[in-house]
């Protein structure tokens, strides 16, 4: 059987760092560690878990969850990011949408998905080279009603499943979670950011009690987090992923100039799936 | 709500080619193709945040709106400034 062998969540922007000189250098020096953390355990693949900011998925065609299936992807080059191609794993991919779909689960299958920063920034930090392969696996938050965040702990539960269960033996998988954490974008309080609900997802999370996270509603998270704070369900399915044992904060700013609170958390994998999913 | 007349217009500017040049070149032209009132290609024209807001657009797509056009957003949300800095070991 494959194994998690690393997890994590991150913030997934930068900004021009003029007037944030110190708060920036620190965000970056976290979302570098968390590079370190996943390269260490030396993964054959990385499930990247991400909203689409609406370059691939939009208003046009609205699937909740899509996963790519592509032998390799290239960035759609939002935020100046380089249209460098990186390799996908088509086999994990494709495995995560078979099992899926004896789960319960529908996932859209994307073999054109040009990732925007979502995915590709923090890739620049965890894989610089493009070496490892990816699996995108988007979260669209972006549509009325999104996907609800019991299904996106539920469905992360699966991920690890699957890696468990379907995968070869010996495959190594790395999950990473990006987004958040609070955000008001281009709606009333647009800008603001809500440093309580960035710590509360953070603690719970790294205390294994991503549960709590799961029983509240999309409409929920939004009160509290913003619309872009829908994004910590990302979080909460890396957390799910990695069995909901507990794990450390690497990094966290309030960032209101980038209209974001930043973070950044490593997850422990150890733990027995089916002793978290029977919890 | 914005119409989706408007929504579609939108998220095409960073994926049809040629259509941000067109809408610089010949900005009515557009909003007849997409089928946009004299409204909603003024609101569009102008693509402030306000502007936007009152039109009802996506909040993310008002995003690509004002990424499209004004220069100085672009050059804010970028990675530029960390060019070295990403992936240290």
């Amino acid at each position: 059987m494959g194994r998690i062998v690393a997890a994590a969540a991150t913030s997934h922007i930068l900004m021009a760092p003029a007037g944030v000189e110190e708060r920036a250098k620190r965000v970056v020096a976290g979302m570098n560690e968390i590079g370190r953390h996943l390269r260490a355990a030396r993964p054959d693949a990385i499930i990247v878990v991400s909203s689409d900011h609406m370059f691939n998925i939009n208003l046009a065609l609205q699937p909740p969850f899509c996963v790519g299936v592509s032998d390799a992807y290239v960035p759609f080059g939002d935020m100046d990011i380089p249209r460098e191609k990186r390799p996908g794993s088509r086999a994990l991919g494709e495995t995560l949408v078979r099992r899926a779909a004896a789960s319960g689960f529908d996932l859209a299958k994307v073999e054109e998905l040009r990732p925007d920063h979502g995915v590709a920034l923090p890739l620049l930090v965890v894989d610089p080279e493009r070496r490892i392969p990816i699996v995108p696996l988007l979260v669209n938050i972006n549509m009325d009603p999104p996907p609800a965040p019991a299904r996106c702990h539920a469905l992360g539960r699966m991920l690890r499943v699957t890696v468990e269960e379907d995968r070869p033996a010996d495959e190594r998988v790395a999950v990473l979670a990006t987004g958040g954490l609070s955000h008001w974008l281009n709606v009333p309080r647009h800008g603001e950011v809500d440093e309580a609900f960035d710590h509360w997802v953070m603690d719970i999370l790294i205390a294994g009690r991503g549960q709590e996270l799961a029983r509240l509603s999309a409409a929920d998270i939004v009160a509290r987090g913003g619309n872009g704070g829908l994004e910590v369900m990302n979080w909460l399915m890396a957390g799910a992923a990695a069995g909901e044992t507990g794990g450390e904060v690497v990094y966290y700013e309030k960032m209101p100039e980038w209209f974001t609170g930043m973070g950044g958390i490593t997850l422990d994998v150890d733990r027995d799936i089916k002793e978290a999913v029977n919890a | 709500m914005a119409r989706y007349e408007v929504h579609r217009l939108v998220q095409n500017l960073f994926r049809e080619e040629g259509l941000l040049e067109r809408l610089s070149r010949d900005p009515e032209a557009v909003f007849r193709d997409y089928g946009l009132t004299a409204e909603e290609g003024a609101a569009l024209r102008e693509a402030s945040p306000a502007s936007l807001a009152a039109l009802g657009v996506h909040p993310i797509l008002q995003m690509h709106c004002l990424l499209a056009f004004n220069p100085h957003i672009a050059e804010a949300i970028s990675i530029r400034a960390y060019a070295g800095q990403l992936g240290g070991s």
